[in-house]
């Protein structure tokens, strides 16, 4: 018998007593975890963390204190794929995040990690927007190790809510970071989400969004910056369920080295859903002739009154704005900082951000750059 | 000033477009390029700026000292970068090559506003990325503001009239004036005289075909404005 992907892993998990969801457990030792022939993870390769041993660890929850967000005390089940299994196998508890009806929140703030060395650590999270809420959340997700951190977070945003999320990954060490989002939008409600990934060994983020009733909207982006070895691989799918729903995804890939981003964008319309918009832009910087960037849009429409639109780009630095700069006595340097920052910039641009949440991912893309501090806004 | 001899030059695909232009421009001094259309005008501006794709063969084109000179081509349109801080980070290179400490935020906006001032730019045009929405106008003013603070001993000014409406030029040409100095050498290139009513050169030279084929003073560009250039053509 031909044993599946990840078998000795998943052996190992169990010999250290990690397994509390048998039942999960077993499909996931069944079906094994999706090697490069599954479409959907054609461009990354797990091989190499389920080489490692792990030790199966909580979440470390560090936030600002509001008496809406804690630990998430009932874990439900995700149907995902098998990164889903293995978080409900192992049975990670994550946050809650809850948004009572009408209550308009100031930003939270809310850092997971950093964990011991060789984690795993497996969370399952939830968020509720109650009916004309709005919140910010921002989420920074961190290591400084080869930890593996896998999650997942379910989101309802009921009728007129609003919830605007960042979602930082940002890993000091060759740590893998496993994220997906399953989003449900009810009638006229809003959900923007921002994902922001540096440094680490893999990232691979999934924003998965369901517009199931008239008027609501998905904004699901991604600023992703890369150099060394790094892998980013960028999930979206966006299901446009009910007629008059609206979605944007605006991608912006920064790589150097010998780096590997990947967008994998997903728009679908059913037959029934009409007047739909959904844009998709990608744009990817490469900064070396040995990074790779990867874009596959996937639309697929059924419906006749559809406006939907994608681009991909892949370039170098606009050689003529730098040499505009350097005419004028600009170092080559931070000539071509202010281009990739004024790059990187354009998804959250979009977002109407408070200025606080705006500055630290300035200061995120800058210190990426290492021009840290060096370009201040000027107060006109 | 800047000594430009026996240039030869072209693109890196080896067309030859410069062959052998002699110019010397003392300080303080404004000379004026003129010349139809695929004389060299632009080549001229753009290897004096060191603009990559061009291929200096021969010759020899120096300056004094290592001032930062300015070349005033077509602006680009640079979105994202905020025009105050791509100003900023300019006027601070320029203080770091002069051994000067940088200027912070505060202080670099109190100089900003002071020259912004005087050739009516106001702040929201200073908080827009660079060139991007500008008009033809706001575009030439904003040039002009970054001579101002970048104060260059040499300033090549490539076909600053293009496009502009009687006003904007005046506008640009009232910048270009202030800015006249003892210590400041212009190079004004252009393909019509009428720049020259307003920047009032003292030396004026035709190119044809890539060489300096006559010099004169600001007679010879209404010269050329009467007869055109072909009595000027090289042989």
């Amino acid at each position: 018998m031909t044993d599946v992907f990840g078998a000795e892993f998943l052996d190992r998990l169990h010999s250290v007593g990690a397994v509390k969801n048998p039942a999960s457990f077993e499909a996931l030792r069944t079906q094994g975890f999706p090697n490069r022939r599954v479409e959907a993870w054609r461009y990354t390769d797990l091989a190499g963390q389920l080489a490692q041993t792990l030790t199966p660890s909580g979440l470390r929850i560090n936030q600002e204190q509001s008496g809406l967000f804690g630990p998430n005390p009932a874990v439900q089940t995700v149907e995902g794929d098998a990164l889903s299994l293995m978080n409900a196998a192992v049975g990670g508890e994550g946050f809650l995040f809850e948004v009572p009806e009408g209550a308009r929140l100031k930003p939270v703030f809310a850092r997971f990690g950093p964990m011991a060395a060789n984690a795993l650590v497996n969370a399952t999270n939830r968020i509720t927007i109650g009916a004309g809420a709005q919140a910010v959340l921002v989420e920074r997700w961190g290591q400084t190790d080869e930890s593996w951190m896998n999650s997942d977070t379910t989101i309802d945003v009921a009728e007129g809510g609003h919830l605007r999320r960042i979602i930082l990954v940002e890993d000091g060490g060759a740590g893998t970071q496993t994220h997906r989002t399953f989003t449900t939008l009810g009638e006229n409600a809003r959900y923007d989400a921002l994902v922001v990934t540096l440094g680490g060994g893999l990232h691979r983020i999934e924003q998965h969004a369901d517009l199931t009733k008239p008027g609501c909207h998905a904004g699901l982006s991604a600023i992703v910056l890369k150099r060394g070895e790094e892998h980013s691989d960028f999930v979206t799918n966006v299901r446009h369920l009910a007629e008059d729903t609206t979605s944007d995804q605006q991608v912006r890939t920064v790589v150097d080295d010998r780096a590997t981003a990947i967008f994998q964008g997903g728009i679908k319309v059913s037959q029934d859903s009409q007047r739909i918009e959904g844009d998709q832009l990608s744009r990817a910087l490469m900064l070396s002739d040995r990074a790779q960037a990867f874009t596959k849009p996937e639309l697929e429409i059924f419906a006749d009154d559809v406006k939907c639109s994608h681009g991909a780009t892949v370039g170098d630095l606009d050689q003529e704005a730098l040499f505009y700069m350097r005419a004028r006595g600009v170092e080559e340097a931070a000539a071509r900082a202010l281009l990739v920052l004024a790059f990187a910039r354009e998804p959250f641009e979009a977002l109407d951000l408070p200025e606080a949440i705006e500055t630290m991912l300035d200061g995120k893309v800058q210190e990426w750059l290492g021009v840290a501090g060096r370009f201040e806004e000027m107060d006109l | 000033m800047l000594e430009i001899k026996g240039l030869h030059a072209g693109l890196e695909d080896g067309t030859e477009i410069l062959k052998g232009i002699n110019l010397s421009i003392g300080a303080g001094e404004v000379h004026a390029i003129m010349g139809p259309n695929g004389s060299g005008k632009s080549t001229t501006a753009n290897i004096l700026s060191g603009k990559p794709g061009y291929d200096v063969r021969s010759g020899s084109a120096t300056l004094e000292g290592a001032d930062l000179f300015q070349a005033f081509q077509y602006p680009v349109e640079i979105p994202g970068v905020q025009s105050s801080t791509f100003l900023q980070t300019a006027v601070n290179a320029k203080r770091k090559v002069k051994g000067l400490a940088e200027l912070d935020a505060l202080a670099f906006v109190r100089e900003l506003r002071a020259q912004a001032k005087k050739l009516g730019i106001g702040n929201d045009m200073l908080k827009r990325a660079v060139n991007v929405g500008f008009s033809g106008g706001e575009k030439k003013r904003f040039e002009t503001l970054q001579m101002a603070l970048l104060e260059p001993k040499l300033a090549v000014l490539d076909e600053t009239d293009s496009g502009l409406d009687v006003d904007a030029l005046r506008v640009v040409a009232d910048g270009v004036n202030a800015l006249r100095a003892p210590d400041r050498s212009f190079l004004v290139i252009t393909h019509y005289q009428r720049l020259l009513d307003y920047i009032v050169p003292d030396f004026v030279h035709i190119l044809s075909d890539g060489k300096i084929v006559k010099s004169g003073d600001k007679s010879l560009a209404l010269a050329v404005e009467k007869t055109g250039y072909a009595e000027f053509e090289a042989a």
